[in-house]
């Protein structure tokens, strides 16, 4: 005897409502009896991968479209970008002329090789990826992520990566650690437990070079004060810096007062001047006078002679470096330390030709607190 | 009904002694404010006498025998009292409080001579003063004014970020402080004395703790006060100033005769012989001007001075000291 069911809407719903609680509870069965192998070491069913892969770029591009790219066609950038590259994303994805660790190579997915796929990306994308990290793929984040700028360094470099050659991403990445005197090298020979000169010298200026990109600071003759400080606030999460925190938190901190000493007492060579259209003397009466209409403090009372040793010195740093940091302090600060909020303060509403004015101001004064004759005038 | 009328005078004793002190209205010390006093006074008693005749005549309309309610149901009534009356003693009084007031130009007191002329800056939340000698020279300095008695005074009013309003009821009516406009303000004191001034327009969350003490002095008393203002500050405490040129105090505050020229915070170059310190805050000694490092953004919240809380007890006394010599 055959039995008519008519086909309604609401047993169209019911059925569809039965299935979909099957399709949980048989996958709760499935996680739960462990009959699902998470191991690495077999890889992806080719349906997942596709999945997988269809979701991540997806999200990627979604994400990142409106982002507007700086220019990153600055070397300096691309040498900075590389300093880091060697020690914080090297061990995972390899670099030119150096293959990636085995225990690494075995992860799931395997890190691609980068001088081959940073081109698969966008800047604003890679932007993106280095900034946030991939979920499900083991790839972290930036460590400081309100630092933006230091993120599109990263970029500059990943899409200069693929054309590098091998000794250029080598030179690039060793910095001023390859400085032949004194070398870190010798210095650690010599017993001077500076092994983490090393680190620091990949970027920073040494005693026959200066800063390897006009985006770094040169430490020498910065007060031990002030380096321990900065050190001890990289370290603790106290000031933001995707660089620097990992590397003063693999420094140990016996270290610190060794590396200021060092630098504090090193004579080093200044960064090449470049000074584009300023307004020097805007600059200088920035520096000693301030603008009260913008609520700008006299820069000198705090970065001249005669200051707390606890504050940097600002002269002969280089414009660039100077401009971006500036425009940090301003729109971003990246402490929230005493010594950070006074300086967000004491900077005001600065705009950005004085903070033009003001770099170049003091990227041609000398240490002495004199301009350098000729320098730049 | 004694308890009642117990309270009453409480009540009245209350507001009556909230006008009394040194930023009173109705204290009168001023050309300027005791004109606006006898306006006052006027405006009052005649408004009393005014109402006492209306409220008679509507007593008499409901209550009075049918004569006077004849009488005040006339036209004439109506034309002479209800019209008449009113226009004239409105015109009258509407000529006197501009002529009183001073609409339109600034009104000076023909009587005191050449005025001295001061520009007051309004600022979160704080005054910057600057005195204009004849022979062009300014001295700064901030959070109090020191007057001649029998003068014309006459300061120009300008804000530096929010409307501020310039208040010292001792003397005459606010005068609001506008960014990108100068107003004029022009009175006389009277006599020496200390009153009270205050910001009279929200300007902010410390909008309150806004205000600065005024002291009229006699004539040659100002002018020898005015010479030390404009003298540098006398360099004794060598400990104190380095310990103020270190912490960088100098890249907002000027100390003349020193390197610290900040222009951002207020003068602190004769600051111990001020009266207050924090801008009508605390009277000063050296005691106050510590516990204002140590503590100012809870004294003063939001204040644009920096915690430096990473300055040790030491380096805050020695500063302390500094400032408290500074007179």
């Amino acid at each position: 005897m055959k039995r008519q069911v008519t086909l309604t809407w609401k047993r169209l719903a019911l059925g569809a409502a039965a299935l979909s609680g099957l399709a949980v509870v048989g996958a709760l069965l499935i996680a739960w009896s462990g009959i699902y192998s998470v191991a690495a070491s077999r890889g992806h069913p080719a349906w997942l991968n596709w999945f997988l892969e269809l979701g991540m770029s997806r999200s990627v591009k979604v994400n990142a479209k409106d982002l507007a790219s700086p220019d990153l066609s600055d070397p300096g950038l691309i040498a900075l970008g590389a300093s880091h590259f060697q020690g914080g994303c090297a061990p995972c994805h390899g670099a030119p002329g150096e293959p990636v660790n085995p225990i690494y190579q075995a992860m799931l997915p395997v890190p691609p090789k980068l001088e081959e796929h940073a081109d698969d990306w966008a800047p604003q994308e890679l932007h993106w990826i280095v900034k946030h990290g991939l979920q499900y793929a083991g790839m972290p984040g930036w460590a400081a992520t309100a630092r933006d700028d230091e993120i599109w360094a990263m970029v500059a470099f990943l899409r200069a990566l693929p054309a590098m050659p091998e000794e250029v991403y080598e030179r690039l990445a060793a910095g001023n650690a390859s400085a032949e005197k004194p070398g870190p090298e010798e210095l650690i020979a010599e017993g001077s437990s500076l092994s983490s000169l090393a680190v620091c010298s990949k970027c920073h200026d040494t005693a026959d070079k200066p800063p390897t990109s006009q985006w770094v600071p040169r430490l020498g003759g910065q007060s031990e004060a002030y380096i321990v400080r900065t050190l001890v606030n990289y370290r603790d999460n106290r000031r933001q810096s995707g660089f620097m925190e990992p590397v003063a938190a693999e420094i140990p901190q016996e270290q610190f007062e060794q590396i200021a000493a060092y630098y504090s007492g090193l004579e080093s060579p200044r960064h090449t001047l470049t000074v584009r259209d300023a307004d020097l003397e805007a600059g200088e009466a920035i520096a000693f006078s301030g603008d009260p209409s913008r609520r700008i403090g006299a820069c000198q009372a705090c970065h001249g002679r005669g200051a707390n040793p606890a504050y940097p010195r600002l002269a002969g740093q280089s414009q660039t470096y100077l401009q971006g940091q500036l425009k940090l302090w301003r729109d971003n600060p990246p402490s929230e330390t005493g010594h950070g909020r006074l300086m967000a303060r004491a900077m005001g509403r600065m705009s950005d030709e004085q903070i033009r004015d003001v770099s170049a101001w003091y990227a041609g004064l000398d240490v002495s607190g004199e301009t350098m004759p000729g320098a730049n005038r | 009904m004694i308890k009642r009328a117990g309270l009453i005078s409480v009540f009245a004793g209350l507001i009556v002694g909230a006008c009394a002190g040194d930023q009173s209205a109705l204290s009168g010390g001023g050309v300027e404010s005791d004109r606006t006093l006898l306006l006052t006074i006027i405006l009052t008693i005649g408004s009393v006498v005014i109402f006492l005749l209306v409220l008679g005549a509507v007593a008499g309309a409901l209550l009075g025998p049918s004569s006077w309610k004849r009488a005040l149901a006339r036209s004439g009534i109506v034309i002479w009292g209800g019209i008449a009356f009113p226009t004239v003693v409105l015109t009258v009084l509407l000529i006197y409080g501009f002529a009183t007031l001073g609409a339109g130009p600034a009104q000076s007191s023909p009587s005191a001579g050449d005025p001295l002329r001061i520009r007051v800056e309004g600022l979160q939340w704080w005054w910057r003063v600057t005195y204009l000698t004849e022979d062009g020279e300014e001295i700064e300095t901030a959070n109090e004014l020191r007057l001649p008695a029998r003068r014309t005074i006459e300061i120009d009013l300008t804000s530096a970020d929010v409307i501020h309003s310039f208040w010292v009821p001792a003397y005459a009516g606010k005068v609001d402080m506008i960014p990108g406009h100068t107003n004029t303000i022009t009175f006389v004191a009277n006599e020496p004395g200390i009153v009270r001034g205050q910001c009279a327009e929200y300007c902010g969350g410390a909008h309150a703790l806004m205000a600065f003490p005024v002291q009229t002095m006699a004539p040659d008393a100002f002018e020898e006060w005015l010479d030390g203002e404009a003298a540098p500050a006398v360099r004794t405490n060598q400990s104190g100033e380095r310990a103020f040129r270190e912490a960088g105090c100098g890249g907002c505050h000027t100390v003349r005769g020193t390197p610290a020229q900040g222009r951002v915070g207020p003068d602190l170059t004769h600051v111990a012989s001020r009266m207050t310190i924090g801008a009508g805050i605390m009277a000063t000694d050296e005691a106050a001007i510590l516990t204002w490092l140590e503590r100012h953004q809870s004294i003063k919240p939001d204040n644009l001075m920096p915690e430096y809380d990473f300055l040790t007890d030491a380096e805050r006394r020695a500063i302390a000291s500094y400032l408290a010599g500074l007179d």
